[in-house]
């Protein structure tokens, strides 16, 4: 029996260093920016050391504030503008790839995989390039091809740049989760379905969809936890301009805290996001069902 | 011509067209799936043309270009402590996310031990936990982590950031590693300890060289999660000395009126190795781990 104890003792020694860790630099700083949150603290000046207490007034501040809810509307127009497109390109290919294995996939399937390990700042110098103005940036020579004029990407279209820049990205991950779920569905389900007279439409639309439905809901939540969380990649490809036309949630938050200096305001701000990413990511969880 | 034969010529133009759509469907799904892969390919063209070609005089080296032999000028410049002093960047970084990769295994090879041995009230619920955290990407978390590295004096250092970057790796790492613990049969742990092994000497005798490939490859995970993360060194590094490449690299880029795009991207090759080795090698674990995800979810 003590020999138990100490064993569960033991045990418990084993698991104390990571969730230490975990308590220090993951729980604690979250409950810390709701306490600095309730203050006026700066990064500099006199209100760096002598900060007050001041209750719901960054909050109020920041509901105030048109930039915030301007940040909040560009973020949603992200991730739908994302997610549509991630869709579309990663669905199309899925129901592609699942229909007949090509010469090659294997190795297709990697290249389509291949920017989701690349640094997130490699891929927004990258797209300097592929976005650059005039006749000779890449992208403006491929729409020449089938006769399109030069376009000023970031200048004319930067919402539309960086939501580029995120199919680019991410297509990939959408493909192979949702042929993954294409891919379990029992076949003799859309055989009987197809000696049953159903044309590949209804198919898609009453068997295929409708089955992997958990699959691409996992994809949407992950998608919209990714797109509400987007710093890198848009901050290093446009730093939220032109103006604050790609000025999302995470840029936000960085400007208000280590811009202007003002942490109140941006540990508001950073409470809220991680509210918004605590919700989704319960959500996500609950609805993954992995044993444990 | 007999009825007969009529049929059949019929049925064998009906063959025929049943050809020519299977053969056109294929080519319809090569195109699209080429072009996807071609899109995705095209990208990296630009970088390894302006790192390693000599650009033709007068054209801008933001734009693709022809070659005109190659050079490794551009990698000079880069280790040039007065270019682009990409050497004590990379050594910045691999110091880091060495020691945040270390750190991240060591405690987690510990605790994914124990919470895959112990069984007690909760431990579902603390595992769900665990997951909720490793769900949420660091940006939400980063400006929070900045406010307590600053009460305990870690900013502007190399050890805050690694412990910062560990930390978020543990999440992820714990289940990785729970899950290779649970694999091995408690049967061979139950033996050694028959023979007087401990439990601290039993895992490391006995469970962890059976793991040891698991835990391999989340090191190699966690490496490349740790080398890829840009918002945490950003804003807690503001000493150029201390910079780790992801750092160095944005500081060519804002340099607005004179980007040198050749040394830039020389040094965005020696940031991307890693991960290309990375990927190399782990693509088809890659690709089966991302299936197999999705599959538990339906």
């Amino acid at each position: 029996m003590t020999s138990n104890r100490v064993d569960r003792m033991i045990l418990l020694g084993f698991v104390l260093p990571a969730f230490i860790l975990l308590l220090i630099f993951y729980i604690f700083p979250a409950l810390w920016a709701v306490r600095v949150s309730f203050t006026d603290l700066a990064l500099t000046g006199a209100k760096a050391l002598n900060y007050n207490f001041v209750g719901f007034k960054e909050y109020q501040r920041l509901f105030n504030n048109p930039d915030f809810y301007g940040a909040l509307g560009r973020t949603l127009i992200y991730t739908v503008g994302t997610c549509v497109g991630q869709f579309t390109i990663g669905m199309i290919a899925a129901l592609l790839l699942s229909r007949k294995r090509l010469f090659g996939q294997g190795f297709l399937m990697a290249v389509i995989l291949l920017p989701v390990v690349v640094p997130s700042l490699i891929q927004a110098l990258l797209w300097q390039n592929m976005l650059a103005s005039g006749e000779f940036g890449t992208l403006n020579r491929i729409i020449g091809i089938v006769g399109i004029a030069p376009i000023e990407w970031v200048r004319d279209y930067p919402m539309v740049s960086v939501i580029l820049v995120n199919f680019w990205n991410n297509s990939g991950f959408a493909m192979i989760l949702f042929l993954a779920g294409l891919e379990n569905i029992p076949s003799e389900i859309l055989e009987s379905a197809q000696i049953d007279g159903a044309n590949g439409f209804q198919i898609l639309r009453y068997i295929k969809l409708p089955l992997i439905r958990y699959v691409i809901l996992l994809w949407l939540l992950l998608n919209t936890l990714g797109c509400f969380n987007t710093f890198d990649l848009v901050y290093a490809l446009t730093r939220g301009g032109p103006g604050v036309e790609t000025t999302i949630m995470g840029i936000f938050m960085y400007n208000q805290g280590f811009r202007y200096f003002e942490l109140g305001l941006g540990s508001a701000t950073a409470v809220i996001l991680l509210l918004i990413s605590f919700v989704i990511a319960v959500i996500y969880v609950r609805f993954m069902r992995v044993e444990v | 011509m007999t009825a007969d034969s009529i049929g059949q010529a019929r049925s064998h133009s009906k063959y025929n067209d049943y050809l020519f759509a299977e053969r056109a469907e294929r080519v319809a799904i090569y195109v699209f799936i080429v072009g996807l892969a071609l899109f995705n390919l095209v990208p990296f063209a630009w970088l390894f043309v302006s790192a390693f070609g000599i650009r033709p005089q007068g054209f801008s080296s933001l734009y693709l270009f022809t070659p005109d032999g190659l050079t490794l000028d551009n990698f000079g410049k880069a280790f040039d402590p007065k270019g682009g002093d990409v050497l004590r960047a990379m050594l910045n970084s691999l110091g880091t996310v060495g020691g945040a990769v270390l750190l991240a295994i060591v405690v987690c090879t510990l605790a994914g031990y124990a919470l895959s041995r112990a069984r007690f009230r909760g431990r579902r619920d603390l595992m769900y936990a665990i997951l909720i955290l490793q769900v949420i990407p660091i940006t939400a978390t980063v400006l929070p982590l900045y406010l307590v590295m600053r009460d305990l004096k870690l900013i502007n250092t190399l050890q805050g950031v690694s412990v910062g970057l560990g930390t978020v790796q543990i999440p992820f790492i714990l289940w990785v590693l729970k899950g290779f613990f649970d694999a091995v049969p408690m049967e061979l742990e139950e033996a050694a300890w028959l023979d007087g092994a401990s439990r601290l000497s039993a895992l490391f005798r006995v469970v962890l060289p059976m793991a040891l490939p698991g835990v391999g490859a989340a090191a190699v995970l966690a490496f490349n999660n740790c080398w890829g993360q840009f918002f945490l060194p950003l804003i807690m590094l503001s000493d150029p000395n201390k910079f780790l490449l992801p750092q160095a690299l944005f500081k060519s880029i804002l340099n607005y009126t004179n980007i040198d795009y050749g040394m830039m991207n020389a040094m965005s090759v020696i940031y991307i190795v890693p991960s290309l080795l990375f990927f190399f090698f782990a693509r088809r674990y890659l690709i089966r781990g991302v299936m197999a995800g999705a599959v538990a979810g339906q």
